[in-house]
C-alpha cells in the first residue's frame, strides 16, 4: 500500500510540475495499463491450480457474497446520491 | 462495453494460458509482474490528475456531503454481508470478516486465512477478487443503474488503484480525488474489521 501511494503522489507532483508540457502520452498509457494488469491478474490466477481447482465447490459461495455486499454498498452509496440530487444545498 | 469486453476476453485467456501451462505463471508470480503493471497504472494516473488544471476546482464544486460516502460503503457492504449470511452455512462473523475484505483480497485473504483456516481465506479471496471484477468489468452498466457514488462505492478499497482509471473514464475526473479519498478510509479500515469479526 506504501508504494502504491508513493507512486501516485510522484505521479501527481511530476504531472503538476510539467502541467504547463501537456504531455498527452500518460492519459493514453492507461488504458494499455489496465490490459495488462488485468492480464496478468488473470495469469497469477490460472498459476495457481489450488485456487482454480477449490472454484466450483468454494467460488459458488464466494460469488453469492460478492454479489450481495457489492450490491449493498451499489444501493447505499446510490440511495445518497438520489437523496443530494433532490436536496441540493443552497 | 466494448472495453469491458476486452478486459474480460484478456482476463480468461490469462487465466487460460497459466492455467493449461502455454504461459508458465511464475515469470508473472517471481517478478511480481501485477504489482509492477499496477505501480505504472497508478503512476499515468497520478500524472493525469497532477496535469489537470482544473481538477481542484472540479472538487471544490463536489457537494460536501459526499464525504460521508467511505461510511456508506462500509454500511451498504455490512449490510449485504448479513442478508449473504442468513443463507449461507457459514457463520455471521465469519460471513462479515470475508465481506469487510472490500476487495482488498490480498490482505483480508491473509488475515483471514490466519485466524480462520484455508477453506475461508479462500473464499475471501474469490470474493475480494470478484468485487473488484465486477467493478472493471461492469462499470459502464454500474453507472448508468445505481449512479457515479455507488460506483465508487462498489470499488470499496481499490478505488485508488485498480478501478481508479475506470471510475475517472465513466465518473469523469472531478470525482477522481473522492475516489482516491475514499479507498484511502476503505483501505486503512479493512485490517481492523477483518481481525474484529475473526475474533469474534
Amino acid at each position: 500500500m506504501l508504494s502504491v501511494i508513493t507512486c501516485m503522489i510522484s505521479g501527481i507532483l511530476l504531472g503538476f510540475i510539467f502541467r504547463k508540457k501537456r504531455f498527452r502520452l500518460m492519459g493514453r498509457l492507461v488504458t494499455p495499463f489496465v490490459c495488462i494488469l488485468l492480464f496478468v491478474m488473470g495469469i497469477e490466477v490460472g498459476g495457481d491450480p489450488e485456487l482454480i481447482r477449490s472454484l466450483p465447490t468454494l467460488g459458488g459461495v464466494a460469488l453469492f457474497i460478492a454479489l450481495c455486499v457489492t450490491l449493498g454498498s451499489l444501493i447505499c452509496a446510490g440511495l445518497w446520491e438520489r437523496y443530494l440530487k433532490k436536496h441540493p444545498k443552497p | 462495453m466494448k472495453g469491458s469486453l476486452l478486459l474480460i476476453l484478456l482476463f480468461l485467456s490469462g487465466i487460460v494460458l497459466a492455467y493449461t501451462n502455454i504461459l508458465p505463471a511464475q515469470w508473472v508470480t517471481h517478478y511480481n509482474m501485477t504489482h509492477w503493471a499496477l505501480l505504472a497504472l497508478i503512476f499515468c494516473v497520478g500524472f493525469t490528475i497532477g496535469s489537470d488544471r482544473e481538477i481542484w476546482q472540479k472538487f471544490k464544486n463536489l457537494d460536501r456531503r459526499v464525504i460521508i460516502l467511505p461510511l456508506l460503503t462500509m454500511i451498504g457492504t455490512l449490510s449485504g454481508g448479513l442478508c449473504a449470511s442468513t443463507l449461507l452455512p457459514y457463520s455471521t462473523s465469519d460471513t462479515l470478516a470475508i465481506s469487510s475484505g472490500y476487495a482488498y483480497y490480498s490482505l483480508s485473504s491473509i488475515i483471514i486465512t490466519d485466524y480462520r483456516g484455508a477453506e475461508l481465506g479462500t473464499i475471501a479471496l474469490l470474493c475480494n477478487i470478484f468485487r473488484e471484477l465486477f467493478v472493471l468489468l461492469l462499470a459502464p452498466i454500474l453507472v448508468r443503474y445505481f449512479g457515479k457514488l455507488a460506483l465508487i462505492s462498489a470499488g470499496g478499497a481499490t478505488t485508488m488503484d485498480t478501478t481508479l482509471p475506470i471510475i475517472t473514464r465513466y465518473c469523469g475526473r472531478d470525482i477522481a480525488i473522492l475516489s482516491v479519498f475514499h479507498a484511502f478510509v476503505v483501505d486503512l479500515s479493512v485490517p481492523f474489521w477483518v481481525t474484529f469479526f475473526c475474533t469474534l
